[in-house]
């Protein structure tokens, strides 16, 4: 396949899988999603006594690991995590054994990652313990990744992107390029994040987490609540899906990254970094803002994060930025940090399969501050043809993914 | 090279041979190695006690000190580099537009220095007294952040991590931002920062070489003697611009980015190739992406390192893909110079473009028993000007990705 034949065409997602505190499987948590489970409560992962918050989207049920003792001695909860939620999408893709395995491509979006090991190691150690080396295989960022390869038995190109909050929606994209550069015929894309020690001392330290869960574009939000979850997806090029007779759940039309260049962990208040992300996704998926029909927010709770957002969108989409279909799922499976994009994603590929958005739970008084229509109460039937993903992430790094609904290409 | 060649137009950086390029570049003619005992923190009780360290770098001649006051080293450095960098290649900042500049950093770990020391307080004082102003840099992606918020960029930002080949990926997708036509400049930069932690991490999983009394030849690429590497630091960056624009400028770059290969190898987690089949392949995807045949080729920079498998490998690789110009086509490391990190790949880079500026190619300063007599492992400097070099990365993991220079 030429470089530009491949450029021409369109990428398809025929595989999803979800490891999530509300489902084990896509299914699972779609259908949990939709119905307004909410994945938030208590964390006992650790001690969370001497915290100011005691809550997060942990996951009770790890999946079942096929794994050796040994092997699985040496994976991080991120690691297993991951494991499983890729399984789940290889299989759903059906591309497994027909593809030759210099031809499947992997790129992981990593959080926080194997840090909750490395933080064992190194608690161990400042004790006085005889640390296990075994906790520092996963503090590597780029381990999963290897995991994943190992596994899976992938050997084309490899990559983990590491922004925080935006890394899995910039894997998604990553793979995106790939496909059309002709370096890969499928790809594997996604991310997963577990709660570490880490992440939860620090967001508390910010006083950026909420007591309660959290209530994305509320009046009266308090903060994020965490999470931890692992999502993946299976890309392709048309012309492959059609070759291999995979069924398409729907097209990836487009990719932006883009930066605020302004704070560490405040967003750009005039929202810029957000508009020029947003307004380059759409110019790469040669789509206009009038064709966008649902947004699956960043909606962390956080008093800026939700104000800003706001604000670009109503600036990208002029006054029908009020008027489209919003969720923010961050409200149902808390902020899974490098797990957080492509989990919206899968959500958000669903959402145009199903032509239903799953509501923003504990959304009860609206701000008057964010002029945008959030879905709540109860999942909204809506036809919708194109809709956009937003990513935002501590440093400013933002991304932003275009999902089309899939028509075949009639020759 | 075409008019839409992607280039390399400017480069700066951080190493232990040097933070200036007439002083790294003379460094690695004469042979002289930045390796030497460690002394930022006590090495008592570690096998091995030597590493490659950036010795002095005065981030605040590029920075404003008041600006540069909290940040980590790797965030510090970087941002100081890029400028530097952008300075080298006869770019005004206030010339170019923000939001078509483009940031792609590569980094193994961050700033393991302030996760450290802010994980450290949480374990000791609990998490009522966690530092808040340490915990955003403990994100990998500080550094490019940084970069762009003291510069004021406003175009594309990422990072990538996966492990020996952090710097070489960020290098890849540069190109492809340039070629989509997304930037007019991209500062790609790597590296990583030396820090207690991450060498007693490297001690613990029994990866360093144990020669305490060697404080040089402990990292012998490709020698049969060889027994583990030695840990280093160094961060670099360079600008990477569309040839045609560089010309416009009336400036040279220091070489054209002729293509490159991202493969991997699926065995276990810190594993290298035991056979060498994915370097040969990594190899020949990049050179055959290039347009270059294997004899056109001036000098193979390898990725060997000193460990048992991965240079018996790489030479297997390159066995496999050079046949008889193997014998002929030099082939060193430069690790000896400045130590092994997961996120050299940018300080490698700018080593092979100021060789290819000078003329000349740098040996392997360790090397006394080659593992092989019929490859030709150059020992000391080569007078001869490299005009085709094959860069290979190899991860442990098996992540791969192969790159071609040319001089432009």
């Amino acid at each position: 396949m030429s470089g530009i034949d491949a450029a021409r065409e369109k990428v398809v997602v025929v595989g999803l899988g979800v490891v999530s505190s509300i489902g084990n499987d896509y299914a699972s948590f779609w259908n949990a999603l939709c119905a307004g489970v909410c994945g938030i409560g208590e964390v006992d992962l650790f001690d969370t006594t001497q915290y100011r918050t005691h809550t997060g989207a942990q996951i009770r049920d790890l999946p079942a690991s096929t794994a050796s003792n040994r092997l699985r001695s040496r994976q991080s909860r991120c690691d297993r995590l991951a494991l499983a939620a890729a399984d789940e999408a290889l299989r759903n893709s059906g591309i497994l054994g027909k593809l030759p395995s210099s031809s499947i491509g992997l790129a992981f979006g990593a959080g926080a990652g194997g840090m909750f090991s490395a933080e064992r190691f190194r608690a161990a150690d400042l004790q006085g313990m005889r640390p296990d080396p075994n906790d520092l295989l996963p503090f590597p960022c780029g381990s999963t990744a290897d995991w994943l390869g190992h596994t899976f038995g992938l050997e084309g190109p490899r990559v983990t992107v590491v922004t925080a909050c935006s890394s899995s929606s910039t894997s998604i994209g990553l793979g995106l390029d790939w496909l059309q550069m002709g370096l890969a015929d499928a790809v594997l894309v996604g991310g997963s994040d577990a709660l570490s020690r880490l992440t939860y001392s620090g967001f508390n330290a910010l006083r950026s987490v909420d007591p309660d869960p959290c209530r994305p574009f509320d009046a009266n939000r308090k903060g994020l609540s965490l999470g931890e979850s692992a999502a993946f997806l299976v890309l392709v090029r048309e012309s492959t899906a059609q070759t291999l007779a995979l069924e398409p759940h729907a097209e990836l039309a487009g990719y932006a990254i883009g930066c605020d260049g302004y704070h560490m962990t405040a967003p750009d208040s005039t929202g810029q970094g957000a508009i020029r992300t947003m307004t380059s996704a759409l110019q790469q998926a040669g789509v206009t803002p009038d064709q966008v029909d649902h947004i699956n927010a960043h909606g962390t709770a956080t008093r800026f994060n939700d104000l800003i957002e706001s604000k670009a969108i109503n600036q990208v989409f002029g006054e029908r930025g009020q008027r489209i279909p919003l969720t923010a799922i961050k409200s149902a499976i808390g902020h899974c940090l490098g797990a957080a994009g492509c989990i919206e994603a899968v959500a958000t590929v669903l959402s145009i399969q199903h032509n239903l958005i799953p509501p923003t739970l504990q959304y009860e008084t609206p701000d008057p501050e964010c002029q945008v229509n959030v879905v709540h109460g109860q999942a909204l039937q809506r036809q919708i043809e194109v809709a956009v993903s937003n990513s935002f992430a501590f440093g400013g790094n933002n991304t932003c993914l275009v999902v089309r609904k899939y028509r075949e290409h009639q020759s | 090279m075409t008019e839409t060649a992607v280039v390399i137009s400017g480069l700066a950086a951080a190493t232990p041979i040097g933070v200036a390029a007439s002083e790294i570049t003379e460094a690695l003619y004469s042979g002289r190695s930045g390796i030497a005992p460690i002394t930022r923190f006590a090495v008592e009780g570690y096998r091995s006690k030597t590493a490659g360290v950036i010795k002095q770098f005065a981030a605040e001649q590029f920075i404003a000190p008041a600006k540069l006051r909290r940040l980590d080293t790797l965030s510090k450095y970087s941002a100081a580099l890029a400028v530097q960098a952008l300075g080298d290649a006869g770019l005004e900042l206030t010339a170019l537009n923000p939001e078509r500049v483009a940031v792609v950093w590569g980094t193994g770990f961050g700033s393991t220095d302030f996760t450290d020391q802010y994980f450290t307080g949480l374990v000791r004082h609990g998490p009522a007294q966690a530092n808040p102003s340490l915990f955003p840099y403990t994100v990998p992606n500080a550094a490019a952040s940084n970069v762009s918020i003291l510069l004021g960029l406003k175009g594309p930002n990422t990072t990538f991590s996966q492990k020996e080949v952090s710097g070489e990926l960020a290098l890849v997708y540069a190109v492809s931002l340039l070629r989509k036509d997304l930037a007019d400049v991209v500062i790609v930069g790597s590296g990583e920062e030396l820090c207690e932690f991450l060498f007693r991490a490297y001690s613990q999983v029994k990866a360093l070489s144990p020669r305490p009394n060697h404080p040089v030849e402990g990292l012998r690429p490709y020698d049969r003697t060889r027994n583990g590497i030695v840990l280093g630091e160094a961060v670099a960056a360079i600008t990477l611009e569309r040839g045609d624009r560089v010309a416009t400028r009336g400036r040279k770059a220091y070489a054209a980015v002729a293509g490159f290969s991202l493969t991997s190898a699926s065995f276990g987690l810190t594993m290298y190739d035991r056979v060498g089949d994915s370097y040969a392949r990594s190899m020949e995807t990049a050179l055959r992406n290039s347009n270059v045949q294997p004899d056109q080729v001036s000098w193979i920079h390898g990725a060997g390192n000193g460990s048992e498998v991965l240079d018996a490998s790489e030479l297997n690789g390159i066995r496999k893909v050079f046949g008889a110009a193997a014998a002929r086509v030099p082939v060193s490391s430069t690790k000896p110079y400045i130590g092994a990190m997961d996120g050299f790949g940018i300080p490698k880079v700018v080593l092979t473009c100021l060789a290819m500026n000078q003329g000349f190619i740098p040996g392997t300063i360790t090397l006394e028993e080659p593992e092989d007599q019929a490859i030709n492992l150059v020992r000391s400097s080569v007078e001869h000007r490299p005009t085709t070099v094959l860069l290979n990365g190899f991860s442990n993991g098996g992540a791969n990705v192969g790159m071609v220079l040319t001089a432009s």
